[in-house]
């Protein structure tokens, strides 16, 4: 007599029988990528068959090799064959604590040299502190030495705001003796989600200073929003916030198609992306790798450090005070 | 003493156009406009009753010892030297941290019952407590908002009381997220802008120590259950971090305030609702408009009355209110009585219209101009029934019963708050509920009849605030297998089978391990609305522009905005000329239409399930003079009413034309559009077949005159269920597939119901009782609109057999609860 909830609700709500196990299946991709998909599949996504019953120690295992696949997993897309020669090289993974395993982050470590665009990353911090002062609005900026700072860009689960968005992929880049770091903390477990919140507080509290783009709109309210409800406290209201977006559009609107980031990067700083996934896709690429399908992830990463990159590249261009319209 | 409302807005509170020598010739005038009434052959023949309601005075308690002497100054200062005893007892209940719900009428000085503990709070707290208002209506909070900062700018505190609705710049909001103590806003704020964005309100939620709740009574139906559970999102968030805010809550006198107030929030609420608050003499009268057509049963229409009315009741020295039910009637009537003015010894500009659609500064005007008394007369619609301030009128005419005891109060404490003399006339209209009234006026003036339909469990309700709430924070598994460890959905019986389904089949939510996360590029709160359980409403679009003028719940939009069909907003007409079905759109184009189109339905009902049954047997029956004898066993059923689970298909079979004014019949066309399909909850009424030939319900008119029977219960149901008749939907099979006998199905119009039906369940003796007198005392031969219907659709013998069959029902012994086992049905 009594009907089983799930029939009930798919009656009242309308909705037919969902299909089954229509989506199991792996995209086709290069066969190392395949393997691992499946093996991380097994691990990432542990509501399979078994997922309740694991015990702690058996759960403590097997987050131990999730690691371990993961790297062995984003390795292998960045060095898979057929990529394009500028890719970037990513670095391995490594747990962040205290995180049960589903907080990750990986350092990729670039030369001072290294050419991004028309010019060396450490091109980025050469520009007039007074112009910057200036064109961001902000006095402070005529004293703070971006060297130490940190060129922040993060990837969530929508564009649509609200509290109930994640940041699954935080990226801060510092310039480190004569290195640029890129570091990437990734959640690849949303219960996590303190662990990689308090990591990138604390980063972002031990810096001088911000530099983002758009930031100040959208990656910082992400990030405040997150913290609040995990009872951290945001560093944003004490570290400085150089925002490039408005001092650039101040400086360039018109000039170009529009004043996103890519269309900027690639007219004033020459850069050139190869295969970049589109940042809109980041969402899905997450939901899949957290659903077993890890294919465009590696993707996400790369789109993720390309922007970081971006960010010091286009510093310089940031610090120009627009004169009257030719 | 004064009314509170009112005294908290006005910031002097000294203004000199108020009380003084107007109002005191005001008083004269209204007894001598009754004694006018009441006598001049011209009108008295016309009143059906006159209810007087003596004076009263006061009782009054001292302010409790526990609050802060400061505000308690502050009012002695304001002239209040004592409270009203429902007031002290409701600040007792309120200080000692109980959830507390004050039900009592208009102008009873409701507002200070929780200002009194919200401001003593923030005295407690030194300031870091923090309090969230719900109001009904933007205008509402606008109000409060006002009056609460006069009392704070008195205090001389620097805490602050900011309105949140749709009109806040975005430039004030950070301001007022972070530092405002008291918030006012309302149920579609905290759903879709406040609870999603939680975090930015941290310092809101960090200590919300009460929740203030006006006008409960709005809260039922699909938009009281749809707030029930924001109000479950709120207790989460609020627990979250690290609050346990309180429910303090005021309505208009309720039925059952408690139950209601339990199912509102889940708690045990404290109820108090005695008036302690002083009245002037009342006086009540019922007016009936006169028979046009005894035959045909029809009566001049309340609108004209009222017109005509005017010329007794309006007049330069005294406040006069008219509440039409519709906007349009809002204006004709405004129109006219401009017209008049002189004949009334006014000035035009004192005759004012006020409806929803007015701009809000011209609404401010006409509120501050009834406040001042320089408008004398007001025609509104609802908009003026709930606690606007306008002051205190002197007389209230009601056109038509507003269709709840509730509304009908809530307009009629718009006059004589000053404890002077007033006077609330109710014109009744041709329907059944109207009419029944008129020779009822005793259940008009008892204590409330009307119960709340409110089912927070709804499932297609929960599992779309399931969503917003799983959104807002992760939801976390209990130590029981399908149960929850949450504050709010812990004891929600489905809370976690939901979660599974969305986890499971919407891909929505993702469960790791024992918890549940929202896992979507989307803000569902966007997409869920609070009056509406389902997404999939119809957009009504300007054919040219493509901009929206309207919208129309899924169910109603094969009746209303099929191709051909006049669609009516705002006073204007549109007709409808494509309906893409679906894509949910209909293109409209603004014509000027002499008539209006009225789309018939067939409606099949199926029996999913039988919940409860009451049956009578025939032993039991009255003894009536069978017109055919029937030798039946006397132990088997005489009639049941049911309570279940139904699959109701609608089909749109044709529309037809009908004239403004005249009703006149100028057309018809078909409708081809898809079957709509419910699952809900329904009220049936069985009548066995013996019952049923022995009623001379047989025949080739029995299938009319039973729809009667079932029409007549359908729309006498408002008066012992807050609700639209179009909340509720009919449909009467003289021999059902299912029961295999004559059966009255009336259902909640919305998937998977709420409530409602049971409600009916509950009162179909008194719903019975009241068909039966409104078609015993109908004037009519043979049935008309007032009653059964018009001969034209329930048959020469309609009336009669309806007669018969309602005596029949509400006579003799109530039907006893009987086991549903005992009857599995037939075929």
């Amino acid at each position: 007599m009594s009907e089983p909830l799930r029939d009930r609700l798919r009656r009242l709500l309308r909705e037919a029988p969902a299909p089954v196990a229509a989506e199991a299946k792996t995209p086709a991709s290069a066969s190392a990528d395949s393997d691992v998909s499946t093996a991380l599949g097994d691990l990432v996504h542990p509501h399979g068959a078994d997922s309740h019953a694991l015990g702690a120690d058996e759960l403590h295992q097997r987050l131990a090799r999730r690691g371990a696949l993961l790297a062995a997993h984003l390795d292998a897309g960045a060095l898979a064959a057929d990529e394009p020669a500028r890719t970037l090289a990513l670095g391995p993974p490594e747990r962040l604590e205290p995180s049960r395993g589903g907080a990750v982050a990986r350092t990729s470590s670039f030369a001072r040299e290294h050419e991004h665009g028309a010019a060396a990353l450490a091109a980025g911090l050469t520009f007039d502190r007074a112009l910057m002062a200036a064109s961001s609005r902000d006095e402070r900026f005529a004293q703070i030495d971006l060297e130490r700072a940190v060129f922040l860009d993060t990837e969530t689960s929508g564009l649509a705001g609200g509290t109930g968005t994640y940041v699954f992929l935080v990226g801060l880049g510092t310039f480190d003796d004569g290195r640029f770091d890129v570091w990437q903390g990734f959640l690849s477990d949303p219960r996590d989600e303190r662990a990689l919140l308090a990591e990138t507080a604390e980063r972002i509290a031990a810096a001088p200073a911000i530099v983002s783009f758009f930031g100040k709109s959208f990656d910082r309210h992400r990030l405040e929003d997150k913290m609040r409800v995990h009872g951290l406290v945001p560093p944003f209201a004490h570290v400085p916030h150089l925002d490039l977006y408005w001092p650039l559009r101040r400086a360039h609107q018109g000039r170009f198609e529009n004043c996103r980031l890519k269309t900027l990067e690639r007219e004033l700083a020459g850069v050139a992306r190869a295969d970049d996934l589109p940042g809109s896709f980041a969402p899905a690429a997450w939901f899949d790798f957290l659903a077993g399908r890890p294919h465009r992830l590696e993707g996400v990463f790369r789109h993720n450090l390309e922007d970081v990159l971006s960010l010091v590249a286009l510093l310089p261009h940031a610090a120009v005070v627009p004169g009257p319209r030719a | 003493m004064e009314n509170e409302a009112e005294r908290l807005a006005s910031r002097s509170g000294t203004d000199p156009r108020r009380g003084g020598a107007r109002r005191s010739r005001s008083a004269g005038g209204v007894v001598q406009i009754v004694s006018r009434l009441r006598e001049d052959p011209r009108w008295a023949p016309r009143f059906e009753h006159w209810h007087e309601v003596p004076p009263r005075a006061a009782d009054t308690a001292a302010y409790p010892a526990r609050l802060d002497r400061r505000l308690v100054e502050l009012y002695e200062r304001r002239g209040l030297r004592e409270l009203y005893r429902h007031q002290a007892e409701f600040v007792e209940l309120a200080l000692d941290r109980r959830d507390a719900l004050v039900a009592t009428p208009t102008a009873s000085g409701k507002t200070l019952c929780y200002v009194l503990p919200v401001l003593n709070a923030l005295f407690e707290s030194q300031g870091s407590a923090r309090t969230l208002f719900l109001f009904p209506t933007k205008a509402l909070s606008q109000d409060q908002s006002s009056a609460l900062t006069s009392v704070v700018e008195e205090l001389g505190q620097d805490w602050h009381a900011f309105t949140y609705d749709g009109d806040t710049p975005p430039s004030v909001r950070r301001t007022l997220r972070d530092r405002g103590h008291l918030v006012l806003t309302n149920p579609y704020m905290l759903h879709a802008g406040i609870l999603p964005n939680h975090a930015k309100w941290s310092e809101l939620f960090r200590d919300l120590r009460y929740v203030v709740i006006d006008e409960v009574h709005t809260l039922s139906g699909v938009f009281g259950s749809s707030v029930a559970n924001v109000l479950r999102r709120l207790v989460r968030i609020a627990r979250h971090y690290g609050s346990d805010p309180k429910f303090l809550m005021c309505s208009a006198t309720l039925r059952e305030p408690r139950e209601h107030a339990r199912r509102l929030t889940g708690r045990d609420v404290a109820v108090v609702d005695q008036d302690g608050s002083p009245s002037g003499a009342r006086t009540f009268g019922v007016y009936n408009p006169p028979m046009l057509n005894p035959v045909a049963g029809l009566r001049a229409s309340a609108l004209e009355e009222a017109r005509e009315l005017a010329q007794a009741v309006c007049g330069p020295a005294h406040q006069t209110i008219f509440f039409c039910k519709r906007r349009t009637a809002v204006e004709v009537l405004t129109r006219y009585l401009k017209e008049v003015a002189p004949n009334l010894g006014l000035q035009p500009e004192e005759i004012r219209g006020y409806r929803g659609g007015y701009l809000p500064d011209l609404r401010r005007d006409i509120e501050q101009g009834l406040r001042a008394g320089q408008v004398k007369v007001v025609v509104s619609t609802n908009a003026l029934e709930l606690g606007i301030d306008i002051g205190a009128l002197d007389v209230a005419v009601l056109v038509g019963y507003p269709g709840s005891q509730a509304s009908f109060w809530q307009r009629a404490g718009r006059v004589g708050r000053r404890g002077k003399p007033s006077l609330v006339v109710q014109i009744a209209q041709s329907d059944p509920v109207d009419q029944y009234l008129a020779r009822h006026p005793g259940a008009l003036f008892a204590t409330p009849r009307e119960r709340l339909g409110l089912d927070p469990d709804n499932l297609v309700i929960l599992s779309e605030q399931v969503k917003c709430a799983a959104f807002e924070l992760p939801f976390r598994a209990g130590a029981e297998p399908g149960s929850l460890d949450d504050v709010s959905y812990g004891g929600v019986r489905d809370a976690a089978g939901i979660l599974d389904y969305l986890s499971e089949e919407s891909r929505f939510v993702l469960k790791r391990g024992d918890t549940w996360h929202w896992m979507a590029d989307a803000y569902p709160a966007q997409d869920v609305t609070l009056d509406g359980g389902e997404p999939d409403n119809v957009l009504v679009l300007d054919a040219d522009t493509k901009k929206a003028i309207g919208e129309i719940d899924r169910a109603a939009s094969i009746t209303s905005v099929h191709e051909g069909a006049i669609y009516q907003v705002q006073g204007e007409t549109w007709k409808i000329e494509r309906f893409d079905y679906e894509n949910r759109r209909a293109y409209a184009r603004r014509v000027d239409s002499d008539y209006f189109t009225e789309a018939e339905l067939d409606v099949a009902v199926r029996v999913l399930r039988l919940e409860e049954r009451r049956m009578r047997t025939r032993a039991d029956a009255p003894v009536e003079r069978p017109l055919i004898p029937v030798d039946h066993d006397m132990d088997g059923e005489d009639h049941s009413v049911w309570r279940g689970e139904v699959h109701v298909t609608a089909v749109a079979t044709q529309y037809k034309k009908i004239r403004f004014y005249t009703r006149e019949n100028v057309g018809a066309e078909d409708i081809h559009l898809p079957p709509e399909e419910l699952d809900t909850e329904a009220f049936v009424l069985t009548l066995s077949d013996a019952a049923a030939c022995e009623l001379g319900l047989a025949g080739g008119d029995r299938g009319s005159a039973w729809r009667g029977v079932g029409s007549l219960l359908r729309r006498v149901a408002p008066l012992w269920l807050r609700c639209q008749p179009s909340d509720l939907g009919l449909s009467t099979q003289v021999r059902s597939p299912h029961f295999q006998r004559p059966a009255i199905f009336v259902y909640d119009a919305v998937q998977g119901g709420v409530g409602l039906s049971t409600i009916l369940f509950q009162s179909y003796r008194d719903m019975a009782r009241a068909a039966l007198e409104v078609v015993a005392r109908c004037a009519c031969t043979s049935g008309c609109p007032g009653c059964v219907g018009p001969p034209a659709e329930v048959g020469p013998l309609g009336k009669e057999v309806a007669l018969r069959v309602l005596a029949h029902l509400a006579g003799g012994p109530d039907p006893v609860v009987v086991a549903i086992e005992a009857e599995e049905p037939v075929g």
